[in-house]
């Protein structure tokens, strides 16, 4: 993309800072750190300036993932999905999906990131994520998955396996 | 973990899962349950879009009380069993040969027109209840009376105000008031003169009670005032008009046998402005259908045997629906955002397609038009006769087609559960259950009915 590469040759002179939570600060390209939308608007209001950008929701381990994924696809459009396609999970690429392979509190962490940060395609990559960790699974599976316990008395048990027994394939 | 998350984001979440998955998530413990039950099936329902009846005094649509989980489940068994062609059939009526039976259903009745007679019948049950004990579905006639002089070309049901529009060959169209009263005929409100001809069809917009169009034989296009019951401005389409409709956009459609084929129309609020002709039919469109679910969309059927289906905001064909072993001219349609049903002019022919792309078998909540497989198939109602498929009505659960001697109810519900004839409290009800055999192709040739 011929458009796409000059902007990038321009902007790669412009950096922002960015602070996480403990304090560390982070250097980053302008045209990565417009990945967030938040950012983004927070740019534009204050034009330019060479002040760190406070980031107290996220932490350093957080928001150098965060950094990653957002270089990673730093050339990419992000275009807002149409709604004729927002139904499926298993559509991740390989990149994405080796990115994806954390624990679930750093998981958890970078879904809360990326709704604070407003990056769209980061948040649908981890809800996909975590919703593949759900599909297919049985009530069992999914609280091991989880860690879920099993709160449940056996009678109640049986009578909720009973409510759902419909969607079971006949 | 998923708990923490903010309501949003959970939501974001139970987006991409299939109702299985959110049953398997409801039963792991008691806080997952409640926020499933609360939140999931909800959310779930109100994207899928299904084509359920609603009564329109309801007003707790809204309501956290409702049972979420029970109609997602009927609406996931309904489809489930339209995937496997599963369904139950109900001859409503028999009767006497007629010229062009109709027919129109809501949340509670079914009015179909037999010559110059109106049957109202009660759809005892609401459609998206599951059926308690596989207690069969009554169906009782409520009132039979002779509504025109002459036969009878279409009705107008508008449930919102309770009332009904008749059009007849006797030249009038006629407004009734749909009470709740158990006399046999139900009150006439008004008569509407002016048309010089048999009038074909008549419509009201759901959101307009105060104006009424209707079309006549000598091609009148018209507009009423249904306060008044005064015409007030009319024009004149090309050709015998075979086909009238209002589309989601406020034009009205008129199929017409002119060169022209399809004609649009604006409501202005003195005149009727002809818009332009709709390209690509070959031969005279002979039904029109528009459903609010699937906005800027409409369905013609032509005397090509093709239906198609249109965008209106660039005015062109967007997927076409064709059955392969069947020439005859298209007599009746209806669609909503995942299926089109078809009625032939032979042997009691219902063509039946299913727009979307069905990812896999058990996932249903396949999109549009992502290469859509389009799975069609055909059902023969009344193998003994040679009737066209006059009129014809689909719901999420329901197809009710007119032939010239049988109004006849598929019901894709409960699977027909519990359903025999033996069942049916009344004797000319003939229900059965079957499910189409053999191996699945891209177009079935056609479903036998076990007589």
């Amino acid at each position: 993309m011929a458009t796409g590469s000059t902007s990038t040759n321009i902007s790669e002179l412009k950096k922002i800072k960015l602070t996480s939570s403990e304090g560390t600060e982070f250097v980053v390209d302008k045209d990565v750190g417009e990945k967030s939308i938040l950012l983004k608007n927070m740019l534009e209001d204050v034009g330019e300036n060479d002040m760190a950008i406070p980031l107290p929701n996220v932490t350093g381990p957080i928001l150098t993932k965060v950094i990653e994924y957002c270089t990673h696809h730093r050339d990419d459009f992000f275009i807002s999905q149409d709604d004729d396609n927002k139904k499926t999970s298993d559509d991740i690429d390989e990149w994405d999906s080796e990115f994806c392979k954390v624990d679930q509190g750093t998981l958890f962490e970078l879904i809360l990131a990326a709704n604070y940060l407003d990056i769209k395609p980061l948040l649908d990559l981890t809800c996909k994520t975590v919703a593949n960790m759900i599909k297919g699974k049985s009530p069992e599976e999914i609280r091991k998955t989880f860690n879920i316990a099993n709160d449940f008395t056996p009678e109640e048990e049986i009578q909720v396996k009973r409510e759902n027994e419909w969607c079971e394939e006949r | 973990m998923l708990l923490q998350a903010p309501f949003d984001i959970a939501i974001k979440i139970f987006d991409l899962l299939s109702p299985k998955d959110l049953a398997a998530l409801s039963q792991t413990s008691k806080t997952y349950h409640s926020i499933v039950q609360k939140y999931g099936w909800k959310h779930y329902y109100k994207e899928q879009n299904w084509n359920l009846l609603k009564n329109p005094q309801d007003t707790k649509d809204d309501d956290n009380e409702q049972d979420w989980q029970a109609k997602v489940a009927f609406g996931v068994t309904t489809h489930k069993n339209w995937a496997r062609k599963e369904f139950s059939t109900t001859i409503i009526s028999s009767q006497r040969q007629s010229y062009l039976p109709t027919l129109s259903f809501d949340h509670e009745k079914l009015v179909c027109s037999v010559g110059n007679t109106l049957d109202i019948f009660d759809f005892a049950q609401s459609s998206n209840r599951r059926k308690k004990n596989g207690q069969p579905q009554k169906i009782n006639k409520l009132k039979s009376f002779i509504a025109h002089h002459l036969d009878i070309t279409d009705i107008a049901l508008c449930s919102d105000y309770n009332e009904l529009f008749t059009c007849s060959m006797d030249h009038t169209i006629k407004r009734w008031f749909l009470d709740q009263s158990i006399t046999s005929q139900i009150p006439l409100a008004q008569v509407y003169y002016g048309h010089d001809a048999p009038v074909h069809s008549t419509f009201q917009f759901p959101y307009d009670s105060s104006t009424l169009f209707s079309v006549s034989f000598d091609g009148k296009l018209c507009v009423w005032n249904t306060d008044t019951a005064e015409m007030c401005y009319s024009t004149q389409v090309p050709g015998i008009p075979r086909a009238m409709r209002g589309l989601s956009n406020g034009l009205i459609g008129v199929g017409n046998k002119s060169t022209e084929h399809l004609t649009l129309y604006k409501v202005t609020p003195n005149e009727l402005v002809r818009v332009t002709s709709v390209k690509g039919h070959k031969s005279t469109v002979y039904a029109l259908k528009s459903t609010d679910l699937f906005p800027h969309t409409f369905l013609s059927g032509c005397y090509d045997s093709i239906s198609r289906l249109y965008d209106l905001r660039n005015n062109s064909c967007v997927a076409s629906f064709k059955d392969p072993f069947d020439t005859n001219p298209v007599f009746s349609v209806d669609y909503d955002r995942y299926r089109v049903a078809s009625g032939s002019s032979m042997h009691g022919l219902i063509r039946l397609w299913d727009m979307r792309y069905y990812k896999s078998s058990n996932d249903y909540s396949g999109t549009l038009k992502k290469g859509a497989v389009r799975d069609g198939w055909s059902i023969f109602l009344g193998k003994s006769q040679n009737s066209p498929v006059y009129s014809l009505q689909m719901s999420h659960s329901r197809l009710v087609a007119a032939l010239a001697n049988q109004t006849w109810m598929l019901d894709f519900g409960d699977g027909g559960s519990g359903l025999s004839s033996t069942d049916s409290p009344h004797s000319n009800f003939h229900r059965s259950r079957y499910r189409s055999s053999g191996e699945r192709r891209s177009y079935n040739g056609g479903v036998n009915a076990p007589l």
